[in-house]
């Protein structure tokens, strides 16, 4: 299983197994292989009394859940948008550009996010910059936010962390040209403080910042398909001054 | 013609040769950095250490030279390991700059690292050397000190081929930074070729920096149309545009090398506007656009009824020496042989009578047009006329009452271009009917009875014949926008209208009747006039 | 001081003597009597004799000298030219500027005998920068030669012209190496030629060149004088002759000495060289030069100074700069100063040296430091093997051996330093 994806109550490691039964694993490992007949072995094990309990057994799990459902702890549906579901620290939502100390940005218009997406969605127009030591810098950087499919090449593909994504899901606009999302926007926007940041996979390589200051999210352990009350968000008014934050 | 072994396969090289040549040679490479076919070899890289069975230490192949019998080993283990080893050592002090670099997607360092590296470096970012970087050294090249992996091929280039010496070496030890001196900017026409030659991106192009990252190109093989010389080159390009030239090597005629005009020479292209459509000047007399097929029916009708009253003498082929030998062969076609004209020329100023003359002992020809001999070879230059002066005369006298004229600006631009404009101005004013070919707009086309857009160098395929008589192939890198024909193309439509056999489908197909047709190229196929090209009679 | 057993006074019979840099001193000791007697040979009979004689270069590299100078083509029309190599900057070595300083005419009547044999008319003493004194005394002492008709349009009267110049380098250890100083001599940067071509038919302006030490030469006159057996008759079977030994380090009498070659290494050091100072106990011998494997005290038991022994002891007679260490010495920092000398003095040419040796150096400051990792041990012997034999020149090579010997040999000295 990988690291942090859920477990449930009955999925344990083989080492906590092993510990569990308070023998060294090599000892677990070293039971005898012998051919089973499972035919037999189910009939040994099977009584009538089995036969009626045991499916009882199985319906007290159903039946916990749908009085946790009606009880209203458990719920499948929460009311969107007073109600937003907690996105994990990997989201893949509406792209960032970092910045510099100093605020500029810290691409250097390399590429290589133009060349690893699959949709062709992003544009930059490259130009000097003045400090030899960084030399290059966009003049233009532009994603076409309807063909982007967020598959988050673009940021495995960057050697800067120059571009990461945020777990801001609400893009949508009424015109065609706000779709087209310039460096201004792929910077700093009203809604980013909000939903946080998300998908950023050399956050401990690389010393970056973003234009805004993040409200500060606990990470969390998400229920799987089954939402928790308290992983539901409410979304407070906000207002966010780019020029001062 | 010594025999080897290399790698369990036996070989035979030239006389003379080094085992890295014969290697070159048999299509088994040898990775180098600071061997070069057309330099002086200096064996300092160390990169190509090959196993030479009974030398004790790995021998450089560039500097040892092939012996019957010798057993060579570049693809074993101690061998591997000494190449990487190199490579490491290498990049312990290249800096971090491939984001930046311009050369990243053809740089030797990250070539030869994907294949024989892959190895995670050892040096903190710390124990680097810091050297000066974004240096200019002329208005073509960019020096970074820091990423020269001190492989003295600029040195070479500049000690032996241009002989002005300009950059050296200073410093010694892991501190050696190459430069000019007092970075004093490179002052000589050929100064771009270090550009080609950097195998990293210590040297770049200041006309090519940042324009477009290299895996977005898209490279066609095609012949510089600056001057006569006919360098091949390699045209870089994407969408439609045009983003730079490098030279491909060819022994017999450039080797490795391009000439700084030339390099730059397709930027004209985008100078002026495009003509677009075809423009016929109505009873108005003032130019309106066509259909190609309205305005080839009218040149066609035009022209037989000049002939029909004043005779064929009266009709002038004024073609361009910068047409491919496809436009001019089926020029002559129509306006010679369909119309029966028989004055032709296509020499503009006096520079092309110098036509062979040579302006540096490198490279550069005086005759800024790529197809020169091939209008001698195709028939197009009149002993009476003597260029556009005589048909000047001769249309002020009245002897020349129409002209069917191809023009097309050199790409390398001299002082005497405006004053040359000038005269083919004079020429169009004094004809009564004529009918200019050209690809860009020029204000003394207004004066032309018709107008046909066709397309210049590098928008169509083609063959030149170079000063030596040399044909070689040019392909086609972009396509023309608007209505654009190629030369080849409107003579065909002229040719169709006029009631003649027009079959050709393709510059291919106008070459092969031409070498038909034409004497001096018979015996030449396509397939020889690609590189190195072939010399006709 | 009369000559002690082992320790025959070829070279340094009179440097003890007052104005011997004098003509006239030099004369009445016996000087030029070998030359005149040279010139009275057959030129080929002298290429011969010193064969004969097993005398080997004595800067370093041990070539025997004869062969070198019968490889010289003689049937050419270039001109040959014999080049003295007085650029002597090898870590320890100090032995041939006592010569030149002291007593420079056996330099140039040594150099008078080479051209002779080799038929040179033009003959060059490249003498590194920093010996500007050195520079001066020598050329007194030529300027004396040409006044007494030793040099000149007729060397000693005979029909045979001779002229030697002096000619400082600027200050780098690579100039020393033959085809680098033949580089530097033409004016270009020194960087050392690819060979083959041998600087035996290319050298110096693309003509037949030798490139001697000063010590080989000045060995020349008393062969002459004495005859080839005499020489031969002294060191061992393939080490004949005296050397000179420049001793430097923790020993109670430093100082150039010449000893016979064969002499135990031990005994020279207690004996003549005073022992260790200050009473301490020996811990590692460098024997030639920085340039050759550093042998332990251990090491050092039954092996004699030659270049045999000391090639099979895993070290090397090198220059004969022999440097003495004592118990108190850190290993580590030692190897650091050596290794910033090899850095600093590398060409830059060639890919593997140029990088590899500032790398090292680089390590080794942060090992002294206190920041070395533990992985930077074996760092530094990685390096060693990238940088071994793939090289133009021996100066990469030079660096290996002291990095390998020391971090082998002292290894626990180089892991406590890197603890954290």
């Amino acid at each position: 299983m990988p690291a942090g994806f859920p477990r449930g109550r009955e999925e344990r490691s083989f080492a906590e197994k092993a510990g569990r039964d308070a023998r060294a694993p090599r000892d677990t490992m070293k039971k005898p292989a012998k051919v089973i007949n499972v035919r037999e072995r189910a009939e040994g094990e099977s009584s009538f009394a089995k036969d009626i309990f045991a499916p009882l057994a199985g319906m007290r799990l159903t039946m916990n859940r749908m009085v946790d459902n009606l009880t209203g702890k458990v719920n499948a549906t929460i009311r969107y948008p007073e109600e937003r579901r907690a996105y994990s620290d990997r989201f893949r939502g509406a792209h960032i550009l970092t910045a510099r100390e100093d605020g500029s940005p810290r691409c250097v218009a390399c590429y290589m996010c133009a060349t690893a997406c699959p949709a062709d969605c992003i544009y930059i127009e490259p130009a000097e910059h003045p400090d030899p030591l960084i030399e290059k810098y966009p003049a233009r950087f532009d994603i076409d936010m309807l063909r982007c499919v967020f598959c988050g090449f673009c940021v495995d593909a960057c050697p800067e962390e120059a571009i990461i994504m945020s777990r801001e899901t609400e893009i949508c606009a009424y015109t065609r040209e706000e779709t087209m999302w310039d460096i201004k926007r792929l910077m700093s926007r009203p809604e980013l403080p909000e939903f946080g940041l998300g998908y950023r996979p050399n956050e401990n390589l690389v010393d970056s910042t973003v234009k805004f200051t993040p409200k500060h999210k606990e990470k969390r352990k998400l229920a799987g398909r089954v939402t928790l009350k308290e992983d539901v968000e409410m979304i407070p008014h906000v207002t966010f001054d780019p020029t001062k934050d | 013609m010594p025999k080897f072994t290399l790698n369990g396969q036996e070989i035979e090289a030239k006389a003379g040769q080094t085992i890295i040549q014969a290697a070159e040679d048999h299509g088994v490479e040898i990775p180098h950095y600071c061997y070069h076919p057309d330099l002086p070899i200096d064996g300092n890289c160390r990169m190509c250490l090959v196993d030479v069975e009974k030398m004790p230490k790995l021998t450089p192949a560039c500097t040892t030279l092939v012996n019957e019998g010798m057993v060579v080993r570049s693809e074993n283990e101690r061998v591997k390991q000494a190449v990487r080893g190199v490579l490491e050592f290498l990049l312990i002090n290249h800096p971090v700059d491939c984001p930046v670099c311009d050369q990243a997607g053809e740089c030797r360092l990250q070539d030869y690292y994907m294949v024989y590296g892959l190895h995670t470096s050892e040096i903190s970012l710390g124990m680097k050397v810091r050297k000066r970087k974004v240096i200019d050294l002329g208005p073509m090249v960019v020096l970074d000190q820091e990423r020269c992996v001190l492989c003295s091929r600029c040195i070479r280039f500049f000690d032996h081929v241009t002989e002005t010496g300009e950059m050296q070496f200073f410093g010694r030890g892991d501190h050696v930074a190459i430069g000019t001196f007092q970075d004093r900017p490179l002052d000589n026409p050929y100064s771009g070729n270090v550009v080609d030659i950097c195998p990293v991106g210590a040297l770049t192009s200041r006309d090519f920096r940042f324009k477009c990252r290299v895996w977005f190109l898209h490279a066609t093989d095609s012949i510089c149309g600056g001057c006569s010389t006919g360098c091949a080159v390699r045209i870089d390009h994407r969408d439609g545009a045009i983003f730079r030239m490098i030279p491909r090597r060819n022994p017999e005629v450039n080797r490795s090398w391009l000439c700084d005009e030339g390099r730059l020479s397709f930027h004209e292209l985008n100078k002026t506007e495009r003509i677009s459509r075809p423009l016929m000047k109505g009873r108005d007399g003032v130019q309106a656009p066509v259909t190609w097929e309205e305005a080839v029916r009218s040149i066609d009708a035009r022209l037989k009824e000049i002939r029909a009253a004043n005779g064929a003498g009266s009709i002038l082929g004024f073609a361009s020496p910068s047409a491919t030998n496809e436009g001019l062969f089926l020029f002559k076609r129509y306006v010679g042989d369909q119309l029966g004209a028989t004055q032709f020329d296509f020499r503009v100023d006096s520079e092309d009578k110098n036509v062979l003359e040579e302006e540096d002992q490198i490279l550069r020809h005086f005759d800024k047009h790529p197809n020169s001999i091939g209008a001698i070879k195709l028939g197009l230059m009149s002993k009476e006329l003597g260029g556009i002066d005589g048909a000047i005369e001769a249309a002020r006298a009245g002897q020349i009452k129409a002209g069917v004229v191809i023009y097309f600006p050199p790409l390398v631009r001299r002082p005497c271009d405006e004053e040359v404009e000038g005269r083919v101005f004079e020429l169009i004013d004094v004809l009564e009917y004529s009918v200019v070919l050209a690809a860009h707009k020029s204000e003394w086309q207004t004066a032309a009875s018709v107008v046909l857009p066709v397309t210049p160098w590098s928008e169509e395929e083609g063959t030149y014949t170079n000063f030596e008589g040399r044909v070689q192939f040019a392909g086609k890198a972009i396509d023309a926008g608007g209505d654009a024909l190629a030369v080849w193309e409107a003579f065909a439509m002229l040719l169709h209208a006029s009631g003649a056999e027009s079959p050709w489908m393709s510059a291919e197909d106008v070459f092969a009747t031409l070498t038909e047709h034409v004497p001096a190229y018979r015996e030449v196929t396509l397939d020889k006039t690609r590189l190195p090209g072939v010399i006709v009679g | 001081m009369p000559a002690l057993p082992g320790m025959t006074k070829i070279l340094l019979a009179n440097i003890d003597k007052p104005d011997q840099a004098s003509i006239t001193k030099y004369r009445e000791r016996g000087g030029y009597k070998a030359l005149e007697k040279a010139l009275a040979m057959e030129q080929t009979a002298l290429i011969d004799e010193v064969k004969a004689s097993g005398l080997r270069g004595r800067g370093g590299a041990g070539f025997p000298t004869g062969m070198k100078w019968s490889f010289v083509p003689r049937n050419t029309n270039k001109p040959t030219y014999l080049l003295c190599n007085a650029d002597e900057s090898e870590p320890g070595t100090f032995k041939d500027r006592i010569l030149m300083e002291r007593d420079p005419h056996i330099l140039i009547e040594g150099m008078a005998i080479a051209c002779y044999a080799l038929n040179c008319h033009l003959s060059y003493i490249y003498i590194r920068g920093e010996y500007e004194f050195v520079a001066n005394t020598q050329q007194k002492a030529l300027d004396e030669a040409y006044e007494a008709k030793i040099l000149g349009p007729s060397v000693m009267g005979k029909d045979f012209a001779l002229d030697i110049f002096v000619h400082l380098g600027q200050g780098a250890y690579i100039c020393g190496e033959e085809t680098s100083l033949i580089e530097s001599l033409e004016g270009n940067r020194g960087y050392p030629r690819i060979k083959p071509p041998f600087p035996a038919t290319h050298g110096f302006l693309a003509s037949p060149t030798v490139v001697n030490n000063v010590e080989t030469l000045a060995a020349l006159p008393w062969i002459v004088q004495n005859g080839a057996a005499a020489y031969a008759a002294i060191g061992t079977e393939k080490s004949k002759g005296t050397k000179l030994f420049s001793v430097s380090g923790h020993v109670a009498k430093p100082g150039v000495y010449e000893v016979d070659l064969g002499y135990p290494l031990l005994d020279f050091i207690n004996n003549e060289a005073g022992g260790v100072a200050n009473g301490r106990k020996l811990k590692a011998v460098i024997p030639g030069g920085s340039s050759v494997p550093v042998m332990t005290a251990a090491e050092c038991e039954g092996v004699l100074l030659d270049y045999e022994s000391l090639l099979k002891a895993g070290s090397m007679l090198g220059s004969g700069g022999m440097i003495v260490l004592d118990e108190t010495t850190s290993m580590p920092e030692t190897l650091s100063v050596i290794a910033d000398f090899y850095a600093h003095e590398s060409c830059g040419q060639c890919t593997p040296c140029r990088e590899g040796t500032g790398w090292a150096a680089k390590i080794l400051k942060n090992i002294i430091a206190g920041e070395g990792k533990p992985s930077d041990v074996d760092l530094l012997l990685k390096i060693a093997d990238m940088m071994e034999g793939k090289t133009i020149c021996p100066l990469a090579d030079a660096d290996v051996m002291p990095i390998r010997s020391f971090v082998t040999k002292f290894r626990s000295e180089f892991e406590a330093l890197c603890k954290s």
